[in-house]
């Protein structure tokens, strides 16, 4: 049962800034923090704009800081091997809900644990990750969060945890492709369980696949039966 | 049963707000020293922890904000006044949690004529380990006043609040003995609304042998009202364990109204009589038309009094999707208590696992 909806580890194709990336697909790269953090840290002034060095600054947590930054960086090149264009001519704009977006194409980014991950797509796209904490007390969240066949899905004799993270990152990343963002009411929104769900008029396909043991990945795109491809950045 | 929702803290000053806050973001976040102007998302707050905050927040306070205030007022000094300024997470509600575990759809019982949903802790105890029980008690028990007068607006009031409580579905009605009609009335809302009822459960009611659909029918309240009456002191007679009725009325009395209240009666909620009142005019007035669903009729074996249609009690023509009869060991009064309990849970389960599977 939970085969059906997670996947094992793609297979990543190695990314290094000169591959030319076609607008039609569904993109998913993934950046492993600390060994692009070490490879890219004194390019970032060069590359970055002044506002998000500013913004660096105000995490709390030197790892957020660095999160936040390589992020930033890796994106601009992805992005402009997407838009013909150089990383630092990348103008980033939000949207009303908060969610950095891009003139020319979609993206979406996550972080958690070891790795930041990024969708791309020419349509709308959402994708959340997740690191399986194993102290996570997500017993009190059920509730809000899921709705009532959810959570017969989640609360079976094995894998609870890991269902419960995989449903999470299924509803967010539809979430985040929308452009709905964390809504008030997410145990209304019964969808985590389908591969397609329609939603305000549009029909989403999700995906959900591992990185590494400890690691849960969703995408949600707009077109059902897209060729994804993976994609390791460094 | 409903726990009690008492502030741990106080939420009389900004200052203390604040400090309950920080106490909580820290432990959320894992990371120390936060300052009022500490913003939740630069200190790696993201959407999970996010949720969680919400949640201990109303664990400790009472007080659940809704999420996406969170991004407007992403710093302890703004989410701290925004907690301030609202109120309480309203607690009185007719839906109480019988059961609370369990992975089957949740099974939501109304109120007989006793009002109040304790007759339905017996059941509780025999009912299968992954089936969730709701009972629904009478509006206006907490003193404050019921603002409906008939059958539609209590039924919608009740629907509404397991909506609250579960927007999504399927669901699992139940009525005993007048709570039948409310039941029935609630699935027609359920049904206009699109949604799925996978069990409409009657248990022991009597409608009558009229087709009341165009006239307000007298005779078929007076028949219900039979059966009221008698099973007004059910509580006195029936309830095994006094004290934890007791206890349990205490609780709820202490919980949602003065001290005075206390006082009262404790085999009674004080404001019973003219709950009573109220619920007895609805009845009275409300024409039952038939509906487009499965009824599936609980009836006791043994019948003390006499009844014009004693097989299917009234139900055969407002079940337009056919009505299933099972018979259950007991009388009226007694089918839900024992030694005849642990025999209805099973009936009953049984027929719930038969719907759900569908």
């Amino acid at each position: 049962m939970i085969e059906q909806l997670l996947n094992p580890e793609p297979d990543w194709s190695t990314f290094n800034n000169y591959n030319v990336l076609d607008k039609k697909e569904i993109h998913v790269f993934k950046i492993r923090i600390n060994q692009n953090h070490q490879k890219f840290q004194e390019k970032y002034i060069k590359i970055l704009s002044e506002e998000e060095l500013l913004k660096a600054n105000k995490f709390a947590r030197n790892e957020d800081s660095i999160r936040y930054l390589l992020s930033r960086f890796a994106s601009r090149f992805i992005l402009a091997n997407y838009l013909l264009t150089s990383p630092t001519e990348i103008q980033f704009h939000l949207s009303a809900n908060k969610k950095p977006m891009v003139d020319g194409v979609e993206f979406n980014i996550s972080h958690s644990g070891a790795y930041i991950v990024m969708a791309i797509a020419p349509g709308p796209i959402g994708i959340d990750l997740e690191y399986i904490k194993e102290d996570f007390n997500f017993d009190d969240l059920l509730d809000d969060c899921f709705s009532v066949t959810e959570k017969q899905f989640i609360l079976q004799k094995n894998e609870e945890r890991i269902r419960f993270y995989l449903l999470w990152t299924r509803k967010e990343s539809l979430l985040k492709a929308t452009g709905e963002g964390l809504t008030n009411h997410l145990n209304q929104l019964d969808c985590s369980l389908s591969s397609t769900i329609i939603r305000n008029q549009t029909s989403y396909c999700i995906k959900s696949f591992r990185i590494d043991r400890d690691h849960i990945v969703s995408v949600s795109g707009t077109n059902e039966g897209v060729k994804f491809q993976y994609w390791d950045y460094s | 049963m409903d726990e009690e929702k008492s502030p741990k803290t106080d939420l009389s000053t900004q200052n203390s707000i604040e400090k309950t806050l920080i106490s909580i973001w820290e432990r959320v976040l894992n990371i120390k020293d936060l300052e009022p102007n500490t913003d939740f998302f630069d200190s790696g707050g993201d959407s999970l922890t996010a949720l969680t905050m919400v949640s201990m927040v109303e664990q400790e306070t009472g007080k659940r904000l809704p999420i996406s205030s969170l991004f407007e007022n992403p710093t302890i000094e703004q989410f701290a006044r925004l907690l301030k300024d609202i109120k309480s997470t309203p607690n009185w509600s007719c839906l109480v949690n019988i059961k609370k575990s369990g992975t089957k759809p949740a099974m939501y019982i109304v109120h007989g004529s006793g009002l109040n949903i304790l007759v339905f802790n017996p059941l509780a105890k025999y009912i299968n380990a992954q089936q969730p029980l709701y009972g629904i008690q009478a509006l206006g028990l907490n003193g404050e006043k019921n603002p409906h007068n008939t059958i539609e607006g209590i039924a919608k009031h009740y629907k509404d609040e397991i909506l609250r409580n579960d927007p999504v579905g399927p669901y699992l009605l139940a009525g005993y003995s007048s709570g039948g009609i409310l039941a029935y009335e609630m699935a027609k809302g359920f049904l206009e609304i699109g949604k799925d009822v996978k069990m409409l459960a009657i248990l022991d009611t009597y409608v009558g042998d009229r087709y009341s659909y165009t006239t307000i029918v007298k005779e078929f309240s007076k028949k219900v009202f039979r059966q009221f009456k008698k099973l007004l002191f059910f509580s006195k007679l029936f309830i095994k364990n006094p004290k934890e009725l007791y206890q349990y009325q205490i609780k709820i009395i202490k919980l949602k109204l003065n001290k005075n209240a206390i006082k009262a009666h404790p085999e009674e909620f004080p404001y019973q009589k003219e709950v009573s009142k109220k619920y007895d005019q609805a009845f009275s007035n409300y024409i039952m038309k038939p509906l487009d669903i499965e009824i599936d009729l609980f009836k006791v074996k043994k019948r003390i009094y006499f009844l014009d249609d004693p097989f299917y009690l009234g139900w055969s023509k407002y079940a337009k999707k056919g009505l299933k009869v099972h018979e259950v060991t007991g009388d009226h009064k007694t089918f839900l208590f024992p030694p005849n309990d642990q025999k209805f849970a099973e009936v009953f389960q049984s027929v719930i696992d038969e719907k759900i599977k569908n």
